[in-house]
């Protein structure tokens, strides 16, 4: 699974990633917009036999919270959504207030791989059991 | 007399070689980004991947107006960009999409669009009668 998301994200951005890479960011440093995202997480979708919904990406992020618990109604994140934020993942630098849109802006390529592989996993799991 | 505010504003930009890398990647998952109305509308121009790419800015760009993110839909195709008899582009959205158009107590999105051989840009503008 690994594999396949990290081929994804080279064959997209047209780079090499090796391991002094995964905590680069994937916008900031590797140059990704949300385009690129779509491409990345379709593709391994497409390989896999396992297509997410976006909202799966979204409410991994959120954990226990609800998009109103989340954010706030301007779309910015709140006190409560930081730190959920940040529980998931550590190394994330948060400086200033974000919106929500910029949210994939902040995880490096190792944040990337970890999200898509639980939520592969999970539905993965989903179909076996059904 | 009716009051009309201005919630939110967004633009896009994306490059025609960017859209025409996803397309060639995605062709079998087209519609989870685009709605039958718009691959139809599209793909009837001599130059669908122009269309594409502005129908594609226009609705990160609305996203952008409603202070939400992509992974706050369940897919892009939710917003469809369509036109009215007299050409003007109108917002159309269901599901996830919708739900966010309603909470945001959205009246109608104004939408402008622009693209040539190498770029396609939208604005979008957000407005509720609150």
């Amino acid at each position: 699974m690994e594999n396949i998301i990290l081929n994804s994200i080279q064959r997209t951005l047209d780079i090499s990633i090796g391991k002094e890479d995964l905590e680069k960011k994937l916008s900031d440093d590797l140059g990704a917009d949300s385009i690129d995202i779509l491409d990345i997480l379709f593709s391994v979708g497409r390989e896999t036999g396992v297509q997410l919904r976006l909202t799966d990406i979204g409410r991994y992020v959120r954990g226990d919270l609800t998009e109103n618990q989340f954010q706030d109604e301007n779309g910015f994140i709140n006190n409560d959504g930081l730190k959920q934020l940040k529980n998931l993942f550590p190394n994330l630098t948060l400086n200033s207030k974000i919106q929500v849109q910029y949210i994939f802006e902040l995880l490096s390529v190792a944040d990337f791989i970890k999200i898509l592989k639980q939520l592969q996993f999970e539905e993965i799991n989903q179909h076996a059991n059904n | 007399m009716q009051t009309t505010n201005i919630v939110g504003i967004g633009i896009d930009l994306i490059t025609i070689d960017k859209m025409n890398r996803f397309i060639n990647h995605q062709s079998q998952n087209l519609h989870l980004f685009y709605s039958k109305e718009e691959l139809d509308y599209c793909f009837q121009k001599k130059n669908p991947i122009q269309h594409l790419a502005v129908r594609f800015a226009a609705k990160e760009a609305t996203l952008k107006s409603l202070g939400i993110g992509i992974f706050d839909i369940d897919y892009l195709s939710q917003i469809s960009i369509q036109r009215t008899s007299s050409g003007k582009p109108l917002v159309k959205s269901t599901g996830k999409a919708l739900e966010w158009f309603n909470r945001r107590k959205i009246k109608d999105i104004h939408i402008s669009m622009s693209h040539c051989k190498n770029n396609a840009i939208a604005f979008a503008l957000a407005l509720t009668d609150q």
